[in-house]
């Protein structure tokens, strides 16, 4: 989960990594009673790249503050909607700096990177410099005074970055995040330092030992849940939450409806379907073998979405997903939606004898435009029958 | 020959009680792979089908010496514990099936195998199947016989159900494979594409290599370090899916820390670029694997 400037700035706060004064607005309380000028108004958006696109703003008085505010809450910025915004007292800045700590996959460990140019366009700078930290071992003072002093930093902000550093390997850990970083780092004119910007990315797989519940709702993909998305997140809620998962799904604005089985397999056959200059409605895939209920309520949300031209269920052969009851999941569906279409499926493993039986059942009694594949052709093949299919039409 | 397990590969399964395990238990008795125990905290005592199970893997090993390798099948909470008793009771193979476990703790028992030089594979990971040898996991399901024919194609795959979906499309092809093995889709993983790489290069049996590759993280730049050292001579045929990523809005892929890293946005064109440049052929679509290899290798007959 990636958290908003405001949400790194609180839990800064928590670990005592100096931040400025600041406030949130939202659309629920716009009334703002700040005195301090003056000020920045920040848009909370994901993108990295908000400051180039016009998502910090700068307030001279009251009058400029309410304009800024006007502009930026509900707009979007680098392709997210704005729905929160801080307000902070504008620091006066000696220097920026770059400090940050995530995994580096090559070496499978956490890894903090500083630089002493830090601010927009940190990525195309050379001199950043990092540190790998062991993750048997303590984070060292000594190792990171070693990478400031190579970097050029001198006397007492040696160990002023070096506190902040170590507080910030302690959200890192202690809070389970993938990804922090402070950005720019600013030494301000009286010579302290300050977290001028937040970036915390948690780690959601380490929710079991968290309360993570409080958050506030955030964007995905730049905006709000469609309803079929937030019905679609029920589905793997509940009693049996944990047998199979059928709780992923994208809507997008095309016309293919699909059903996929596996992570790989999904995203293979999503790229086949763009090849072939087809888009589909959703991206959506179910695996670990769920049980009938659960692929049935997914189905149906799949086939809500008005002017499908096709429909495409596809999967690999499957290890141990049994076949026949998704299937079956997938049929209660079209038994009673009976959607007049092209369908598609490609399926085989375990059980594959019954779902091809019950799939032909179901075409017969309602008299389906379907057609059944196993193993004989491969998944991508399978897409090229549907276009086929709808081009006859 | 194989990777990683064959005829001599004796098995441990952790959480052998719960489903999972006990569907694994399955899986390795009807395909050649002998378990000799399982270990579930609080049940030693008890069996499972005939098979032992002990509170710790200390006592496993100390009743059953032969074991070498253990699957993981217990839940994410409890993975990093598992892991790590298996790495102090050096069992030189460990292959964590356990989906969703923290990245910290995935770091921590990557670094102690590390230390004590324990190969690990997963997490997240299916499994492995060496054909006609060993299988820990539920690759093949229950008629692995259909898919898995002993041959001359090592398969690596980040995906579950496309390692089964490759060897199938293999088998069509007339190819047989040596080893297939799933590595798991996480950020962090024990054994890597270019590890894998190393242990075929290795094997006398694999004379080609098949890889299914997602988009996200790096671990595809590394095949071409490693190609670039001379690490693996054998021919090389990829597919990696995930193209469709640039059709949906811009992902939250959130901070720079990531990208100064990775020194560039590793998108799957980039990929496939740097693979072209060292020899490895890029499959446009996952069927066309077979077809690629087989455009290197001087035999292709399932023996």
């Amino acid at each position: 989960m990636n958290l908003y400037e405001f949400e790194g700035k609180n839990l800064f706060q928590k670990y005592k990594i100096p931040v400025p004064t600041g406030r949130m607005i939202t659309e629920e309380t716009k009334d703002i009673t700040w005195e301090q000028f003056p000020c920045v108004v920040k848009a909370q958006v994901q993108s990295g790249k908000r400051g180039k696109n016009g998502g910090i703003l700068f307030a001279k008085n009251k009058q400029e503050l309410e304009q800024h505010i006007q502009t930026l809450l509900g707009k979007k910025i680098c392709n997210d909607e704005v729905w929160y915004l801080l307000i902070e007292e504008k620091i006066p800045l000696k220097q920026e700096y770059y400090l940050s700590i995530t995994y580096n996959t090559q070496k499978r460990v956490p890894t903090l990177l500083f630089a002493t140019a830090g601010g927009m366009g940190i990525e195309e700078e050379n001199a950043v410099l990092s540190l790998d930290i062991n993750p048997l071992r303590i984070l060292e003072s000594f190792r990171v005074r070693a990478l400031l002093k190579q970097a050029g930093v001198k006397g007492k902000d040696l160990l002023m970055i070096e506190d902040i550093a170590k507080r910030l390997f302690r959200i890192f850990e202690q809070e389970d995040a993938r990804l922090v970083e402070i950005n720019p780092l600013a030494k301000t004119e009286d010579g302290r330092f300050m977290a001028l910007d937040a970036k915390i990315a948690l780690d959601e797989d380490a929710g079991f030992r968290h309360d993570w519940k409080n958050f506030p709702e955030r964007t995905t993909l730049g905006r709000r849940l469609t309803e079929r998305e937030r019905a679609v997140r029920n589905i793997d809620q509940g009693e049996f939450y944990y047998r199979g998962t059928a709780g992923k799904y994208i809507e997008i604005d095309g016309d293919i409806a699909c059903l996929f089985s596996g992570g790989g397999a999904s995203i293979s056959m999503m790229d086949t379907l763009y090849a072939l200059g087809q888009k589909p409605s959703n991206y959506t895939e179910y695996s670990g073998n769920p049980p009938r209920e659960k692929v049935q309520a997914l189905t149906n949300i799949v086939l809500s979405k008005p002017g499908l031209k096709g429909i495409w269920v596809v999967g690999g052969v499957a290890n141990f997903t049994h076949i026949g009851e998704t299937m079956a999941g997938i049929a209660d569906a079209l038994r009673v939606l009976k959607p007049k279409v092209p369908i598609v499926i490609r399926r085989a493993g375990p059980h594959e004898d019954e779902g091809k039986k019950i799939m032909e059942n179901v075409a017969k009694e309602c008299h389906l435009n379907l057609k059944w594949f196993g193993r004989e052709i491969s998944m991508g093949k399978s897409a090229k029958v549907l276009v086929d299919m709808i081009h006859k039409l | 020959m194989s990777i990683l397990i064959d005829e001599h590969t004796k098995l441990l399964i952790q959480g052998i009680t719960g489903k999972e395990g006990q569907r694994a238990l399955k899986a390795a008795s009807n395909y050649h792979t002998e378990v000799l125990c399982g270990v579930t905290p609080g049940k030693g005592g008890l069996d499972v089908e005939g098979v032992p199970v002990y509170d710790t893997v200390a006592e496993a090993v100390e009743n059953h010496p032969a074991l070498n390798a253990t699957a993981i099948y217990v839940p994410p909470f409890a993975a990093k514990d598992a892991v790590l008793e298996a790495i102090d009771s050096n069992i030189a193979l460990i292959n964590i099936m356990t989906e969703r476990i923290p990245i910290q703790d995935t770091s921590y028992y990557l670094a102690a195998a590390r230390e004590r030089g324990t190969r690990i594979v997963g997490p997240s990971s299916l499994g492995m199947i060496s054909t006609g040898k060993a299988r820990i996991g539920v690759a093949g399901g229950d008629k692995p016989n259909e898919i898995y024919m002993k041959g001359n194609v090592g398969v690596i795959s980040r995906s579950g159900g496309m390692t089964n979906e490759i060897s199938w499309q293999l088998r069509k092809n007339t190819f047989g494979i040596t080893t297939a093995i799933h590595i798991g889709g996480d950020l962090l993983m024990g054994t890597s594409y270019a590890d894998a790489l190393r242990l075929f290069e290795e094997d006398t049996a694999t004379e080609g290599i098949v890889i299914f590759g997602e988009m996200g993280g790096r671990y595809e730049f590394d095949i071409v370090e490693l190609l670039k050292q001379g690490g693996c001579t054998k021919p090389i045929a990829i597919f990696i899916g995930g193209k469709f990523g640039k059709h949906l809005p811009e992902g939250m892929t959130i901070g720079h820390a990531g990208a100064i890293i990775e020194k560039g946005s590793g998108s799957v064109e980039e990929k496939e670029k740097a693979l072209r440049s060292v020899g490895v052929l890029v499959a446009a679509n996952y069927e066309d694997l077979p077809k690629l290899i087989a455009s290197k290798l001087l035999t292709n007959i399932i023996s």
